[in-house]
């Protein structure tokens, strides 16, 4: 993610807005939860993977419900909710013909640190849960 | 003195460094003087010239002293499609991606990460198209013996006709034909969620200098590993592929991170742990049933 680039070919940041902009299509219109899928890890211990409510996070979020999206995985929601923010902010930056903004190294690292702080809180967080239900 | 060209392999005599046509294949080599770069302090006999392997994938060894990390960058052969032929450049990435991962990830340039893509896109595709033929043609069969099997492990009935069965052992037509069309964008989306997850972890552990670019092209040329999934062999494939990419990407991300290999392997074994933990535990589950399967038949 190299800082202040060219602003002329789509490159990484778009595919990654693409993607984004394609998990917001899926949740909103496929039937995502009538595909009925147990998780293993849940099935083996009775507890919640770190990964366990992302889809209904997102499913949830794509029709507006913020509560019943944030009951199934915080991370989920916020993951889903930042997913199709960076898309339509990267579609305005493309279409306005800004560059890609420049961030140093050091502020990469605190946002890779502060994600995956987030993804081990939200993993303690369903497990505590699932221990008081 | 005898070279040996890196897209071939092959070696040939001659008597001259620099760039030069490889005589077998005809690409360009460069053969680097060893005597040039740094000028050798005491001027006294210039040193015996050893038979050198081409530039950039016979490079010196990281650490090797006085170069470190001096390889040119070069394109992988697949880069060279239109002179080589489709066939030709993939095989020829292939090998050096998964044969020789040392030394091609730290020659081979990051700096346009989409050839790298569509080489994984390539070999994932393609795996997975195969991996469905042998789901549709084998499905009738296997679903009956994953039942028997689930019957086996605890809590196994609750996987009873569920997505797993369904999945194990083969989809109906249209399934069959929605997953031969969408192989190619999920194996997009994969490389790209897979490059992110590892560039999180290279940046936490500080072996991310060489940025995103780098990482992206590591997963990329390493999914050719993947292919190995297409093997007449359903499950032990997948385990020897997903074996293989691990391997291929975590000396991948040391050589083209410059980072060490205790940093490569964490940011490499680390997402599989937190992201894959039900994934071992459906595995462990199969394998589970799997014994059990065979005790009860023995």
């Amino acid at each position: 993610m190299a800082a202040g680039r060219r602003v002329g070919r789509p490159g990484i940041p778009e595919v990654f807005a693409l993607i984004g902009a394609a998990s917001f299509l899926a949740a909103r219109f496929l039937p995502l939860l009538a595909i009925h899928s147990e998780c293993p890890f849940r099935l083996a211990t009775g507890l919640p993977c770190a990964t366990c409510g992302m889809t209904h996070a997102f499913v949830a979020l794509a029709r507006g419900d913020l509560a019943e999206a944030w009951a199934a995985s915080p991370l989920g929601a916020g993951l889903a909710g930042g997913a199709w923010l960076y898309a339509l902010l990267d579609l305005a930056r493309v279409g306005l013909g800004l560059p890609w903004p420049s961030l140093p190294q050091r502020a990469w690292r605190a946002l890779a640190v502060a994600t995956l702080s987030a993804a081990t809180l939200n993993w303690a967080w369903m497990l505590w849960r699932a221990r008081m239900a | 003195m005898l070279a040996r060209c890196v897209h071939c392999q092959k070696t040939f005599d001659t008597d001259r460094f620099g760039e030069q046509p490889c005589p077998h294949c005809g690409r360009q080599v460069h053969l680097a003087d060893p005597s040039a770069p740094p000028p050798a302090p005491p001027a006294a006999a210039p040193p015996p010239v050893p038979p050198q392997a081409t530039q950039p994938y016979g490079a010196s060894p990281p650490g090797a002293p006085g170069v470190p990390w001096a390889a040119a960058e070069a394109d992988a052969p697949f880069a060279e499609r239109a002179k080589l032929g489709w066939v030709r450049a993939y095989l020829d990435t292939w090998k050096l991606a998964c044969l020789q991962p040392s030394l091609f990830f730290r020659s081979v340039k990051v700096a346009s990460p989409g050839k790298a893509v569509l080489f994984g896109v390539i070999s994932m595709t393609v795996a997975s198209w195969f991996q469905t033929l042998y789901g549709a043609l084998m499905g009738a069969a296997t679903r009956g013996m994953f039942q028997e099997m689930l019957k086996q492990v605890p809590q196994g009935e609750r996987f009873q006709d569920t997505w797993v069965v369904q999945w194990m052992s083969g989809a109906t037509a249209i399934g069959t034909v929605a997953q031969l069309i969408a192989a190619p964008f999920v194996s997009v989306v994969w490389i790209f969620i897979w490059a992110a997850i590892y560039q999180l972890f290279l940046l936490v552990l500080g072996a991310a200098s060489r940025g995103f670019e780098a990482t992206l092209t590591v997963v990329g040329y390493a999914s050719g590993a993947l292919l190995i999934g297409a093997a007449p062999v359903p499950g032990l494939a997948n385990l020897v592929a997903g074996t293989w990419f691990i391997f291929a990407a975590s000396i991948g991300f040391r050589e083209a991170q410059r980072t060490t290999s205790a940093k490569a392997w964490a940011a490499t074994s680390l997402p599989f742990l937190a992201v894959c933990l039900c994934c071992c535990a459906g595995a462990w589950m199969m394998i589970f049933g799997l014994s059990s399967l065979k005790v009860h038949g023995g």
